[in-house]
């Protein structure tokens, strides 16, 4: 196992910082709080063209060698910048599946759609959760199919949280058959299909609402579809876990530096030990959540055989330490952290909602549990 | 998808060597779960505790001879240089062997830790090419044992603030003072020894350190009781202890560079307690299995976050001694290590406290219970010992995230 970036992983985070300093008009996480501005397609069409999606293609499907650990990298910097784009959706969800089906089935409809997204950077979601958002074990799906003639299908129900739903172009639902767990595709703009955004607390990850009236769709994984959707939830999980590395680390920087430049009692306040411990503590909680990343990461791109239980331990870790830290960050930042101007909440605003979009901490660590088979 | 890495042919072979001395030199050790709950020791220490001198005495009579004879077959000092009796090999060879070891019964080296994780690195690193050739070697085969002359009564947090007073005298070093908490003291051979050398400089400015004979005239040790009734530890008293000239490392009155670097060492080694960590964790599941309530989703909860802080100890001291540059000492960096080890041990600690109930604290006779109050009770130790937690904060927020000193009343 190999927790250290490679020349080539270094040169990809470069390139990363690269993009988002170049991004055009200042500040767009608060642009987005503001309602200015949400998702722009354009930008995400710039990253797909500058690569971020080249290791997604595994090398067997003409991939170009790299793997979750290139994708982890690319997140932890989108962390960092909290960029409003699908990334976490279209190379994690999306990916996610139709990788394992593409592997398990060996070409079919998965495998063209794979290539159409990493090619054209098709704007993809997954429509899951039902109203309640949650997670379950065994899986549960928000939507039920039934076949209508050959690879069609007509899909019912009610999707909550759907990252990036009314942004999306190109819809995956997980569905409950009569014939057991299968994954269909819906057009974004599919008759039947409405989908209304929901009000979020963090602007940078918009979510919506979906209903599906007798929506047409087409097979993605037609039948036994559980032990792909639990792999795609694990790439998911790894690439959320390095998003939250990101935007800790990014929270805890603001906070040494402004710790760095703020003087209370004649006296720069990180001259006093309680805010040191407590910087301190952030730096412990960011280095583990890496460490935890770059172990899951590793193990899945490695197929090893603890993969899963790294997948589980990485998205235990992230949902804890991200929101601990930006919350420390804020804490460290005193009154001004908490005024709307500062950027400090932010970053608490996106930690607040990675910590649960696919699971809680608990949830993780008892799946952690049964997956080391305790 | 296919494994990114192809075995390294020369890590291989050696390992492949490796195999063929452990084989013929040690027995397999089994698989964890083989061991039967209720067979066995149950002891859940984490400090050796002294038990009948003349055990302890077989104990470390074992331990050297294994270690000379691993020494031997040239798997001893992997990464020492060859001109002093090292096999000349990087770091990672080092790692991989100790993990092909840890499948194998061998005696507890613990003894050797001080010796080899502190001791002989700062001999290298400071001491004459005569003390090399002198000490190297026997330090890396366990010939001799070594331990830490630091901290005293007034000077322990504050470890420039120590009072013992080295005084030259011809070609000699005249020692006298006291030193505290020295671990394995009663069993060593020499000892490195930080001392007063200049009473008119700035603290810091006026200690050097020394290489001691622990046999000479005027040595002291005295057994510390700790709170688990043990004593892993020692009051050393020196009264007019000669040591060479030659014996100084690194310059006279430069002493404190050798004191952190040694220190950094020192939660190098603290930190590096994966193995140990490894094994509470295991003795843990074990508690969570017969308890009767491993299904408790509370508890499951509480056993995953063990589990979990376990292995990112491991890998968070794997990377920092990963990423550093090959031949560089240990950096403030290494401190982290020692915070994750005392976090992972104080939750289990908690755990199998909140799991056994009134039995951590009265004996019911139990195989696997009342074990656990010797580890409840050592660790507040661990939390103070090699720095403690906030000392190792501090150092942290200082060195690495480069926050401001307090100002000098």
């Amino acid at each position: 196992m190999d927790l250290t970036l490679t020349d080539e992983q270094r040169d990809l985070r470069a390139v990363m910082r690269e993009f988002v300093a170049a991004q055009p008009a200042g500040d767009l996480a608060r642009q987005a709080l503001d309602g200015q501005a949400r998702y722009d397609p354009a930008t995400w069409r710039e990253l797909v063209r500058i690569g971020v999606l080249d290791p997604v293609l595994p090398e067997g499907l003409g991939g170009d060698g790299g793997g979750l650990r290139e994708l982890a990298v690319v997140a932890a910097e989108l962390g960092r910048a909290l960029l409003c784009v699908p990334f976490l959706p279209v190379a994690g969800l999306a990916a996610g599946v139709l990788i394992a089906a593409a592997e398990r089935d060996q070409g079919g409809p998965a495998e063209e759609m794979l290539r159409r997204v990493v090619a054209d950077g098709v704007a993809v979601t997954v429509a899951w959760l039902p109203r309640d958002g949650r997670w379950e074990e065994p899986l549960t799906f928000a939507c039920r199919a039934r076949r209508d003639g050959g690879e069609s299908w007509v899909v019912t129900g009610e999707a909550m949280f759907v990252p990036f739903g009314t942004e999306a172009e190109l819809v995956l639902a997980p569905v409950a058959t009569p014939d057991g767990p299968a994954v269909l595709a819906v057009e974004g703009e599919a008759p039947g299909l409405v989908r209304e955004p929901m009000p979020t607390v963090d602007a940078t990850r918009p979510q919506a609402r979906m209903t599906f009236a007798d929506v047409a769709a087409t097979t993605v994984v037609g039948a036994d579809a559980t032990a792909i959707l639990e792999a795609a939830l694990d790439r998911a999980g790894v690439l959320l876990a390095a998003e939250q590395l990101g935007t800790a680390e990014r929270a805890m920087e603001m906070a040494v530096g402004y710790a760095r430049l703020r003087e209370q009692f004649g006296r720069l306040i990180g001259s006093f030990q309680a805010v040191k411990h407590l910087c301190a503590d952030m730096l412990v909680g960011v280095e583990s959540l890496r460490s935890a990343v770059r172990a899951a990461a590793w193990a899945i791109d490695a197929a090893a055989p603890d993969r899963a239980v790294l997948a589980s331990l990485a998205q235990a870790v992230a949902s804890q330490v991200a929101a601990e830290v930006t919350d420390a960050a804020l804490h460290v930042h005193g009154g001004i952290g908490f005024t709307w101007e500062h950027d400090a909440h932010l970053y608490l605003r996106r930690a607040l909602g990675d910590a649960v979009l696919l699971g809680n901490a608990d949830y993780h660590r008892v799946r952690l549990a049964d997956r080391a088979g305790l | 998808m296919s494994p990114e890495y192809a075995p390294e042919t020369g890590l291989t072979t050696f390992l492949d060597s490796a195999r063929d001395f452990l084989d013929s030199a040690a027995d397999v050790r089994g698989p964890v779960e083989q061991q039967h709950w209720g067979e066995g020791p149950d002891r859940v220490g984490l400090l050796p505790e002294r038990p009948d001198p003349a055990e302890e005495r077989t104990a470390l009579d074992a331990a050297k001879t294994w270690k000379a004879t691993e020494f031997d077959a040239g798997f001893g000092w992997l990464t020492g240089p060859t001109e002093l009796g090292g096999a000349g090999l990087e770091p990672r060879f080092e790692v991989a062997y100790r993990k092909l070891r840890a499948g194998y019964r061998i005696p507890d080296l613990s003894m050797f830790g001080i010796g080899l994780g502190m001791v002989a690195p700062s001999i290298q690193q400071f001491g004459t090419d005569t003390m090399r050739r002198k000490y190297l070697r026997s330090l890396h085969r366990g010939d001799l044992v070594a331990c830490q002359l630091f901290s005293e009564p007034a000077a322990g947090s504050d470890l420039a603030a120590l009072r013992t007073r080295a005084v030259r005298n011809g070609d000699v070093w005249i020692v006298n003072g006291q030193k505290v908490w020295t671990t394995g003291a009663h069993l060593s051979d020499v000892g490195l020894l930080l001392a007063r050398t200049d009473p008119a400089a700035p603290a810091r400015r006026g200690i050097s350190a020394f290489l001691l004979d622990m046999r000479a005239p005027g040595v002291d040790v005295r057994p510390l009781r700790q709170i688990t009734g043990g004593a892993s530890f020692n009051e050393v008293f020196l009264t007019d202890v000669r040591t060479p000239a030659d014996h100084l490392l690194g310059e006279e009155h430069g002493g404190w560079a050798v004191a952190r670097s040694t220190l950094a060492r020192e939660r190098d080694v603290a930190g590096n307690s994966g193995a140990d960590l490894e094994t509470t964790v295991d003795q843990l599941t074990r508690l969570v299995q017969h308890s009767g309530r491993a299904q408790d989703p509370a508890v499951r909860t509480r056993w995953a976050d063990c589990y979990a802080r376990m292995l990112i100890h491991s890998w968070t001291t794997a990377r920092a001694a990963a990423e550093r540059a090959p031949g560089t000492p240990p950096g403030p960096e290494m401190a982290m290590g020692k915070l994750t080890w005392t976090d992972a041990l104080r939750r289990c600690s908690a755990l199998a406290g909140d799991l056994l109930g009134p039995a951590l604290t009265a004996d019911t006779g139990d195989w696997g219970t009342y074990s656990w109050s010797e580890f409840a009770l050592t660790v507040p130790g661990i939390r103070i010992s090699a720095g403690t937690d906030e000392i190792i904060r501090t150092v942290l927020a200082e060195r690495v995230l480069g926050l401001p000193r307090e100002p000098n009343p």
